[in-house]
C-alpha cells in the first residue's frame, strides 16, 4: 500500500470503519510509514483532547424530579382510558365488554337501541330506494297501463293498503265520476296522473274509494296478474307502506341528534380503517409493508377526531370523549408511518390493537 | 465509562464482549419490567443514561437549562413509547433517536442558526492570558469553552455527527439508525467536522500535539 493509498482513508481507519482486509492493509502501512503514522497519532491526540471535554453538566436529583413530573402527567392523561377490566367470565356479555372498555358504569341503552335503528332504517331505505323508481317513471308504468286499458279493477281488487299512485288515481276517477256521473274511463291526462302520483295520503283514499264503491264507478286498477314480474314487484313495494318505514327511520333520528350520527359515522370509518390495517400482509420476502392507504385515511380521520374530541369535551360527553379517545393513539401512529414502514413497526401496532381489542369495541359501539 | 461506551456500541453490532452481553442482557430485562410496570427498572435506565443523552443534547442545543428540559422531555417519551420498542438491546439507539428529534424541534422553535454567530463571538477564542501556561497547555476550563464554541459554529449535520461519533463514540451503524443518513453521508460530515474543528482549535492545540 502507498502513501496516497493510506492517508484518504486512515480517518476511516481510525473510526474502525473500515472492512477487515482493508484495516489489516493500512495497519500494515502504517507500521512502517512515518508520515501515515503521524496522520493516525493526530487523529487520537486530537480524540484524547475531545475526550476531555467537560461541559459541566450535573445529572441532579431535580433532572429525575422532573422526569417523574412528566411521567406523573402522562399517567394522569391515560387514566382518563384506562380502564380497570375486571376478569371475564366466560358468559361475559356484549353489555360488559362496552361497559368495561370505555369505564362506563352503565350503558345508553336507548342509544345503543336508536343506533340500531338508525342503522336498519338506512340500509333498508337504500334497498328500497334501489328497488323502487322514482315517482315519475312510477306514475310513467301508470300511464302506460292506463292507456294500454287495463283490467278493469274493482274495488275489491284494491289492496287493503292501496298503493299511493293507484289511490290518487281512483280519487280522480272517482271526481270525475262524481262530476260527470258516468263510469269513468281511466283515461286522466299524463300531467293528471303524475301531479296525483304524488298525493299520498292513503286514508283519504281509503275514503274516496268507499265513497267512489257507492257511486258504483267502474274503478280501473291495473290487475296484479296481468302485470310483468318486474312491474309486480315494483306494485308489491309501492303497496308497502314507504311511510312506514320513514316514520321509523324518523323515530329513530329523532332519538339520536345529528352530532351523535356524525360521530357513529366516524367511529364506524375508523374501525373499518383498524381492520383494513390488522388485515395487511407484506409481500413474501419483502421487509416492509405497504399501508400507503391507510396512512392517507387515518391522517383524515386523525383531523376529524380531533374536532370531534373538542365537540365532545364542549358538549360534557365523556363517553363519546372516551371513545375517540382510544382510537387517537391508533389513527395518529398510523397517521405517522413512513411511506414503506417496516414490518415490526406495522406488527408493533397490531399487537397493540389485539391487546386493546379496539376492532370489538368499535363494532360494539 | 469509556470502555463502558465502546463495549457497548460493538455490542449493538452485534458483538458483545463478556461485559457487553451482561448488559444488553440486563437491559432487555429492565425494558421488560418497565413495560411491566416497574417504576424502579425506569429509573435505573435514567441513571444509565441520563448523563450521555443530556451532554447529548447539550452539544447540539449550547444551553444548559434548555438541555436538562429537553433531558427530561426524551425521557418522557420513552417511557411513553417504551411500548413500541421493537429491539430492546437497541434501547440507547432508540433513546438518541428521541433525544435527537426533541434537539432538533428545540433548534427549530427556537429558530437559532447556531451557524451565524457574530464576530464577537470570535473573542472567546483568545486565550484570557496570552502568555503561555506551563509547558503549553492550555486550561482545561479553557479547552472546554474552545470546544464549545467550536460545536456551535458548525452547521447541525456535522454538529451531529461530530457529536455521536466523536463525543459519544457511536458506531457509523448506530448513527445511521439515530439520524436517518446514511453511512456515506455520515462520514463525508464528519470528514469536514473535524477539519472545521481542527481550524478552529488547533491554534491551541500546539502545546497538546
Amino acid at each position: 500500500m502507498r502513501c496516497e493509498d493510506c492517508l484518504p482513508v486512515v480517518e476511516d481507519y481510525f473510526d474502525g470503519a473500515l472492512e477487515k482486509d482493508e484495516a489489516n492493509r493500512v495497519g500494515a502501512h502504517i507500521a512502517v510509514c512515518a508520515e501515515c503514522a503521524t496522520a493516525l497519532d493526530a487523529l487520537e491526540a486530537e480524540q484524547s483532547l475531545y475526550l476531555r471535554y467537560d461541559r459541566g453538566l450535573e445529572v441532579t436529583p431535580a433532572l429525575w424530579e422532573g422526569v417523574r413530573a412528566g411521567i406523573a402527567r402522562l399517567e394522569a392523561d391515560d387514566e382518563r382510558l384506562s380502564v380497570q377490566a375486571p376478569a371475564l367470565t366466560p358468559l361475559a356479555g356484549l353489555r360488559g365488554r362496552l361497559a368495561m372498555f370505555f369505564a362506563a358504569l352503565t350503558l345508553r341503552p336507548v342509544f345503543a337501541s336508536s343506533l340500531a335503528l338508525v342503522l336498519f332504517g338506512v340500509v333498508l331505505g337504500a334497498l328500497l330506494l334501489r328497488s323502487i323508481d322514482s315517482p315519475q317513471s312510477e306514475s310513467a308504468q301508470q300511464q302506460q297501463m292506463i292507456a294500454d286499458g287495463g283490467s278493469a279493477l274493482s274495488t275489491t281488487a284494491v289492496h287493503p293498503e292501496p298503493v299511493i299512485q293507484e289511490s290518487a288515481e281512483i280519487e280522480t276517477v272517482a271526481a270525475t265520476a262524481v262530476e260527470t256521473k258516468q263510469p269513468a274511463a281511466v283515461t286522466n291526462s299524463p300531467s293528471e296522473v303524475a301531479a296525483l302520483s304524488s298525493n299520498r295520503d292513503s286514508r283519504r283514499v281509503n275514503t274516496i274509494n268507499a265513497s267512489a264503491s257507492t257511486t258504483e264507478i267502474e274503478e280501473e286498477l291495473p290487475d296484479p296478474d296481468h302485470l310483468e314480474l318486474a312491474d309486480a314487484e315494483l306494485l308489491s313495494f309501492a303497496r308497502q307502506q314507504p311511510s312506514e318505514f320513514e316514520d321509523e327511520a324518523a323515530r329513530a333520528s329523532r332519538l339520536i341528534g345529528p352530532g351523535e350520527r356524525e360521530v357513529a359515522r366516524h367511529v364506524e370509518r375508523a374501525q373499518a380503517l383498524l381492520r383494513s390495517f390488522r388485515n395487511t400482509r407484506s409481500a413474501e420476502g419483502v421487509s416492509s409493508a405497504n399501508v400507503a392507504y391507510e396512512r392517507a385515511l387515518a391522517q383524515r380521520l386523525l383531523r376529524e377526531n380531533l374536532a370531534l374530541q373538542l365537540d365532545a369535551e364542549e358538549a360534557g360527553d365523556k363517553t363519546t370523549g372516551r371513545v375517540l379517545d382510544a382510537i387517537q393513539p391508533f389513527l395518529r401512529d398510523i397517521a405517522n408511518m413512513r411511506d414503506e414502514p417496516s414490518r415490526d413497526e406495522v406488527r408493533s401496532i397490531k399487537e397493540r390493537m389485539r391487546k386493546t381489542e379496539i376492532v370489538a369495541a368499535l363494532q360494539v359501539y | 465509562m469509556e470502555r463502558l461506551a465502546m463495549d457497548m456500541a460493538g455490542a449493538e453490532m452485534g458483538e458483545p464482549g463478556a461485559h457487553t452481553a451482561a448488559l444488553i442482557n440486563s437491559t432487555a430485562e429492565l425494558v421488560s419490567r418497565v413495560r411491566a410496570g416497574d417504576e424502579d427498572a425506569f429509573r435505573l435506565i435514567f441513571e444509565r443514561y441520563s448523563r450521555p443523552v443530556l451532554s447529548f443534547i447539550f452539544d447540539m442545543i449550547g444551553d444548559r437549562a434548555a438541555a436538562e428540559d429537553l433531558a427530561q422531555e426524551t425521557f418522557v417519551r420513552a417511557y411513553k413509547g417504551l411500548g413500541g420498542l421493537r429491539d430492546e438491546t437497541k434501547l440507547s439507539t432508540w433513546l438518541f433517536s428521541i433525544a435527537k428529534n426533541c434537539a432538533r424541534e428545540s433548534l427549530r422553535t427556537r429558530g437559532r442558526d447556531r451557524n451565524k454567530v457574530e464576530i464577537d463571538g470570535e473573542e472567546a477564542f483568545e486565550l484570557r492570558d496570552e502568555t503561555p501556561t506551563p509547558a503549553g497547555r492550555l486550561l482545561d476550563k479553557e479547552l472546554n469553552a474552545v470546544i464549545e464554541r467550536a460545536l456551535a459554529r458548525l452547521d447541525e449535520d456535522k454538529r451531529l455527527v461530530f457529536t455521536l461519533k466523536v463525543l459519544q463514540q457511536r458506531s457509523y451503524e448506530e448513527i445511521a439508525e439515530i439520524t436517518g443518513h446514511s453511512v456515506g453521508k455520515l462520514k463525508t460530515d464528519l470528514h469536514r467536522a473535524r477539519a472545521e474543528m481542527r481550524r478552529r482549535i488547533g491554534p491551541y492545540l500546539g502545546g497538546e500535539q
